[in-house]
C-alpha cells in the first residue's frame, strides 16, 4: 500500500485512471511502429474494412470470395465507424476503445470479486502487456467485440442484473458465433458444477441465445445453405505466441502463471470458482484457440498474485529478489514487445507494394494467409483464411497444395485453368515456408516460359498466367 | 602446500599429460564440428559475429552462443597460435577434476576417498574420448555446470559466483536446459522427501530457472517462432533423428561411464535417499533426469554419458565413505589400505587403459592430412561462390578450410528443409539415383563440386559415385577424391 501511496495510486478512480493510461500506450504501440515501419493493415483489418464497405453499399454477399457475410455484426460496426472516418482511423480508435473498456471491466470484475487494490492493478497492467490482448485489439479484430461483450455480460451476471446480461449475452452471436456457444458451454459447466439453481435460468439464456441466433442467421443459411465444414487448427496450434502461435499466450505469463498457481493454492478454498474456470478454460483452450482469449485474463491474475508474492515475501537476499524480479519483468516485457514487432510490421512496406500493385487484376494465387490482403485490392483468391461458407473448400485446399508442390507443368496448368488464376503471388514468407529453393515446385515451374514476371521487390514476386 | 593438494595437482597433470599426449599425435582435429566452433571464434577475432552464414547449406541465419568461441578468440588472440584451439578445451576439462574435488569434499570429509574419486572422475572414458581433440563447447559447459552445482551446495559463501554463472551458463549452450529441469526436479524431490533446504537455496535455484529461460528464450527466438515445440528436436532430419538419439543400452553406459562409476555411483544414489542426505540430492536429481533424457532421446548420448559419468564418480564418494566405515567394522578392517590400493589399480585397469586405448582410437580417426589437402585444394582452386557436395559430417569442414558453399551441416536449428535436403544428400552418396535424377538433384542444389572421401565412402559403402556422366575428376589423393559437375549430364 505504501508503494501505492507514493504513486497516489490509493483509490480506485486514480488506479483505474493510471492503468488505463498504461493500457492506452501499450494499445497504441503497435500502431506507432506500423506508423514508423510504414506497415499496411493487418490481415483482419484489411478482410474487414473491405467488408465493411460491402456492408455500407447495403451488399451482404461477397462477390469477390463467393461467400456471404456472416457473421455480420463486425462489418456492421465498421460501415458506421466508415460513415464518420476513415476505416483506417477507425481501425486504430475501434481497437482502442474496445481494449481499454475490457480493462475497466477487468478491473471493476475482480473489484466485485473483492481482490486488493494492489493486485487488481498488476492484473490489469499484466493483462494488456500480454500478447493475446495485443492480438486482440489491435485493429479490426473479428474476437474483440464478442470478448468485451461476454465480459460484459459476465459483469452483469456477477451483479445479478439479468437482463442486461440476457442481453449482452445474446448478442455476442451477432459477432461469433463459435465465442456464443463457448459462452453458452461455459454457463452450462458454471450451472452443473456451482449453481444447479440456476439451471432454469440457463435454459432461458440458451432459447433466447438460440433464437436470437437464429433470427439473424437462418434467413442467410436459408438462401446460401449450411456452411461447409473444413478445420486447419491443430492442438496447441496457437497456445503460446513465443513457440509461434498466432496470438498465444507469452511463455514467461505461463511460467510465471504456473508460479501463481502454487502461491495461490495456499488459499485455494478462497479461489474455488477460479480454479474450476481456470482448468475448465486450460482443456478448451487447447483445442478451440479462441479460449485463449478468455484463459489470458484468469492468467492474468495468477501473474499478479506471483508478483504480489514474490515482493511480499521475506528474502533471503536482497540481491536475488531484485534479480528476480527484474527477469520477471523482462520476461512479460520480452513477449509483449517481439509480439508488438512482430504483428505491427505485418505486412510490411514492400509487401504493401506488391498488394498495390495488384489492384484489380483479377484472380490471384497466393498462400492463403496472404488471401484477406489480396481481396483487400479488389482481387479474387483461390483460398483465404475463412474456410466457411467457402465453395468446395476442401478440394481448393489440396489443389492449392497441388500448385505449390507439383513440379509437373501440364498438372499445374490444369488447375490454373481451372480456377482461372491470372497471377501468382509470391512472398519470401512462403519461399521459406513452402520451398527449399528456387528449383523447387511452383517456383521451379514459374521459369517454364508459361509465366511472367511483372513484380519483383525482394520481398514479393508476381507472376502473370500468359 | 598441503599433500591432497600437491596430490590433486598431481592427477591434473596427469590427465592433461594424457590427453596431450594423445591430442598432439595429429594436426587436425576429430569431429567436423570442431571446424565450425573455429571458424566463429575466427569470426570473433575478426570482430564478426555470425548471424547469417552464406557457406552453410549455400546461405541461412544461425543463432549463434558466443561465450564459449569468445574465450577462444581471446587466447588465440594472446598466443597467436592455433594450438590454442586443441589446448584450451583440453585445459578446460580438465579443470573440471578441481570441480569434482570440492563438490566430494561438500559431500564427506575423508579426503583419501574424494582424491580417489578425483581420480577417477579425470578418467571416464566417455569423458576423454568425448571431447578429446575436439574443439567442443561441451568442455567448457560440463565443468561450469557442475562448478554451478558445487555454488548451490555452497550457496551461503558461493551466492555471487553462482548469480555471475547463472547468467554466462545458458550464453555458453541450449543444454543449459538440462539444468533448468535438473533444478526443478532437485526441488520436486526435496518436497518429496519431506526434507528442509535454506531459503537462500531455494531462492537462488528459483532465479537460476527464470534466468536460463528468460535468455534462452530471447537469444532463440527466431528458432521457438519457426520450429514452435519441436525445438526440442533442434530441426534434425527425420531420417537421422533415430541415429542422433540413439537409445542408449546399460551395457553402453557401463562401458562408457566406466563400471567403477557406475556400480559405486548406484550405491551412493541409493544410500543417500536411503539416509536422505539432501547434500547428494542435487546430483541425484542431475543423474536422474540425464537418464531420463537418455531414455526419451532428448539428449545425445554423448553428451548424457559424460553428465551422468562425472556424476556418478561423485556420488561415488559416499558409498566409498560408507563401504569404508563399514569395513572397520568387520575382520577384513587391517586390509583397508590394501583395498584402497586395490581400487586404485582397478580404476587404472578399468578406466585409464580402456580411455587410453579408445583415444588413441579417435586420434586414428582425425581427418586426415589428405582429406585437408583435398578440402585445400579446393579453395584454391574452385570459384568463391562454388557450392560443393560434401557428407553432412564434412560439411563444416568445407565452409571452414575450402571456405565454400555447403549443401548441408550438423548445424540444423533454422536450416532450410533438413529432411529433404538430408535425403536427396544420402541419395547422391547411395548410388540409388539414374544418371538423370542425380543430374537433376545436383543442378536442384547449384553443385559445383563433389568431395567424396575416404570415410564417405565406407559410410555409405560404395567406391566411386555410380553418375560419372555428370562429373569430371579434377582431383585425387589417396583418401579424396574431387570432381567436377559438367554442365550437361
Amino acid at each position: 500500500m505504501s508503494r501505492l501511496k507514493f504513486l497516489k495510486l490509493e483509490n480506485d478512480a486514480r488506479a483505474i485512471i493510471f492503468v488505463l493510461i498504461i493500457a492506452l500506450l501499450v494499445l497504441l504501440g503497435p500502431h506507432i511502429m506500423n506508423y514508423i515501419f510504414g506497415a499496411g493493415l493487418n490481415s483482419d483489418g484489411s478482410y474487414y474494412s473491405r467488408l465493411g464497405k460491402n456492408v455500407l453499399n447495403g451488399d451482404l454477399f461477397d462477390g469477390l470470395t463467393n461467400r456471404v457475410i456472416s457473421p455480420y455484426g463486425l462489418p456492421f460496426v465498421i460501415a458506421l465507424f466508415g460513415l464518420v472516418m476513415p476505416l483506417k482511423i477507425a481501425s486504430v480508435f475501434l481497437g482502442v476503445i474496445l481494449g481499454l473498456l475490457s480493462v475497466y471491466l477487468f478491473f471493476i470484475i475482480l473489484r466485485k470479486f473483492k481482490v486488493s487494490l494492489v493486485l487488481r492493478i498488476v492484473s490489469c497492467v499484466v493483462l494488456v502487456l500480454s500478447p493475446p490482448f495485443l492480438y486482440l485489439f489491435y485493429g479490426f479484430n473479428k474476437y474483440a467485440f464478442p470478448i468485451v461483450l461476454s465480459l460484459l455480460a459476465f459483469y452483469f451476471f456477477i451483479n445479478e442484473r439479468r437482463n442486461l446480461f440476457v442481453l449482452s449475452f445474446a448478442s455476442v452471436g451477432l459477432f461469433s458465433f463459435g465465442i456464443l456457444f463457448l459462452n453458452l458451454f461455459l454457463f452450462f459447466i458454471y450451472t452443473l458444477l456451482i449453481k444447479r439453481k440456476e439451471f432454469r435460468f440457463f435454459l432461458r439464456v440458451l432459447l433466447i441465445s438460440l433464437f436470437a441466433f437464429l433470427i439473424s442467421y437462418i434467413p442467410i443459411f436459408w438462401k446460401f445453405g449450411l456452411p461447409e465444414i473444413f478445420i486447419l487448427d491443430g492442438f496447441f496450434r496457437n497456445f503460446i505466441s513465443d513457440l509461434g502461435g498466432k496470438f498465444g499466450l507469452g511463455i514467461f505469463g505461463v511460467l510465471i502463471g504456473a508460479t501463481g498457481l502454487v502461491f495461490s493454492w495456499k488459499d485455494k478454498k478462497n479461489y474455488v470458482l477460479f480454479y474450476i474456470g481456470f482448468f475448465v478454460l486450460l482443456l478448451l483452450a487447447i483445442r478451440f484457440s479462441a479460449v485463449i482469449f478468455y484463459f489470458n485474463f484468469l492468467l492474468s491474475f495468477l501473474i499478479a498474485i506471483a508478483f504480489i508474492f514474490l515482493i511480499k515475501r521475506k528474502w533471503e537476499s536482497k540481491t536475488i529478489k531484485n534479480l528476480m524480479l527484474i527477469v520477471m519483468i523482462c520476461g512479460l516485457l520480452f513477449s509483449s514487445l517481439s509480439y508488438m514487432n512482430r504483428i505491427a510490421n505485418i505486412p510490411n512496406k514492400e509487401f504493401v507494394d506488391g498488394l498495390d500493385f495488384l489492384d484489380g487484376k483479377g484472380m490471384v494465387f497466393s498462400s492463403y494467409e496472404n488471401g484477406f490482403w489480396i481481396t483487400s485490392r479488389e482481387n479474387k483468391v483461390v483460398m483465404d483464411e475463412i474456410f466457411w461458407h467457402t465453395k468446395d473448400v476442401g478440394e481448393r485446399w489440396r489443389d492449392s497444395e497441388k500448385l505449390f508442390k507439383g513440379s509437373n507443368l501440364e498438372n499445374s496448368l490444369e488447375i490454373i485453368d481451372r480456377y482461372d488464376i491470372e497471377y501468382i503471388f509470391i512472398d519470401n514468407k512462403m519461399k521459406t515456408e513452402i520451398w527449399d529453393n528456387k528449383k523447387d515446385g511452383l517456383l521451379f515451374l514459374l521459369d517454364s516460359g508459361r509465366f511472367e514476371k511483372v513484380f519483383d521487390n525482394n520481398v514479393v514476386e508476381i507472376w502473370k498466367v500468359r | 602446500m598441503k599433500k591432497e593438494n600437491i596430490i590433486l595437482f598431481a592427477i591434473f597433470l596427469l590427465i592433461v599429460a594424457l590427453r596431450l599426449f594423445l591430442v598432439l599425435q595429429t594436426n587436425n582435429f576429430s569431429s567436423d564440428d570442431s571446424y565450425y566452433n573455429v571458424r566463429i571464434a575466427e569470426n570473433l577475432i575478426d570482430k564478426k559475429l555470425i548471424m547469417h552464414d552464406v557457406l552453410s547449406y549455400g546461405g541461412r541465419d544461425v543463432i549463434t552462443l558466443p561465450v564459449f568461441h569468445f574465450i577462444l578468440a581471446i587466447f588465440k588472440l594472446i598466443f597467436s597460435s592455433n594450438l590454442v584451439y586443441k589446448i584450451l578445451p583440453l585445459f578446460l576439462i580438465s579443470f573440471l577434476v578441481f570441480i569434482v574435488y570440492l563438490i566430494s569434499r561438500e559431500i564427506i570429509k575423508d579426503k583419501r576417498y574424494v582424491l580417489l574419486v578425483t581420480f577417477m572422475s579425470g578418467f571416464i572414458p566417455i569423458l576423454i574420448i568425448g571431447i578429446l581433440n575436439k574443439v567442443s563447447v561441451y568442455a567448457l559447459l560440463i565443468p561450469l555446470i557442475f562448478l554451478m552445482i558445487y555454488c548451490i551446495m555452497n550457496i551461503k559463501k558461493r551466492l555471487n559466483l553462482f548469480i555471475v554463472l547463472s547468467f554466462i551458463l545458458p550464453l555458453i549452450h541450449p543444454d543449459a536446459f538440462l539444468f533448468v529441469f535438473v533444478l526443478l526436479f532437485y526441488l520436486v524431490l526435496i518436497g518429496a522427501e519431506e526434507l528442509r533446504i535454506n531459503k537462500l537455496k531455494t531462492e537462488a535455484i528459483v532465479f537460476c530457472i527464470f534466468l536460463i529461460f528468460l535468455i534462452e528464450f530471447i537469444i532463440f527466438k527466431k528458432a521457438f517462432l519457426v520450429n514452435g515445440t519441436n525445438i526440442i528436436w533442434q530441426n534434425i532430419p527425420k531420417d537421422i533423428l533415430s541415429n542422433y538419439f540413439k537409445d542408449t543400452s546399460i551395457l553402453e553406459i557401463i562401458y562408457r561411464v566406466g563400471i567403477l562409476p557406475v556400480f559405486l555411483g548406484i550405491g551412493g544414489v541409493v544410500l543417500s535417499f536411503k539416509e536422505k542426505n539432501e547434500k547428494l540430492f542435487l546430483l541425484n536429481a542431475l543423474i536422474l533426469i540425464t537418464l531420463l533424457f537418455l531414455w526419451l532421446g532428448l539428449i545425445q548420448p554423448f553428451v548424457g554419458l559424460m553428465f551422468l559419468g562425472v556424476s556418478l564418480s561423485i556420488v561415488s564418494v559416499f558409498s566409498l565413505d560408507r563401504f569404508f566405515r563399514y569395513l572397520k567394522k568387520t575382520k577384513f578392517s587391517k586390509h583397508g589400505n590394501l583395498i584402497y590400493g586395490g581400487l586404485i589399480f582397478l580404476i587404472i585397469l578399468l578406466m585409464i587403459v580402456p580411455s587410453f586405448l579408445d583415444g588413441k582410437k579417435i586420434i586414428a580417426n582425425s581427418f586426415s592430412d589428405d582429406e585437408i589437402e583435398g578440402i585445400k585444394w579446393l579453395k584454391d582452386n574452385t570459384l568463391e561462390f562454388s557450392t560443393i557436395l560434401a557428407d553432412l559430417d564434412e560439411g563444416h569442414l568445407i565452409s571452414e578450410i575450402a571456405e565454400r558453399k555447403n549443401i548441408m551441416d550438423t548445424n540444423f536449428l533454422l536450416a532450410p528443409h533438413t529432411d529433404e535436403r538430408y535425403r536427396h544428400l544420402n541419395s547422391l552418396f547411395t548410388n540409388v539415383l539414374s544418371e538423370e535424377i542425380a543430374g537433376d538433384l545436383l543442378s536442384k542444389y547449384n553443385i559445383n563440386y563433389v568431395y567424396l572421401s575416404h570415410r564417405t565412402k565406407l559410410k555409405y559403402n560404395i567406391k566411386t559415385l555410380s553418375y560419372t556422366g555428370c562429373l569430371r575428376s579434377v582431383f585425387e589423393n589417396e583418401q579424396v577424391e574431387i570432381f567436377k559437375v559438367r554442365e550437361r549430364c
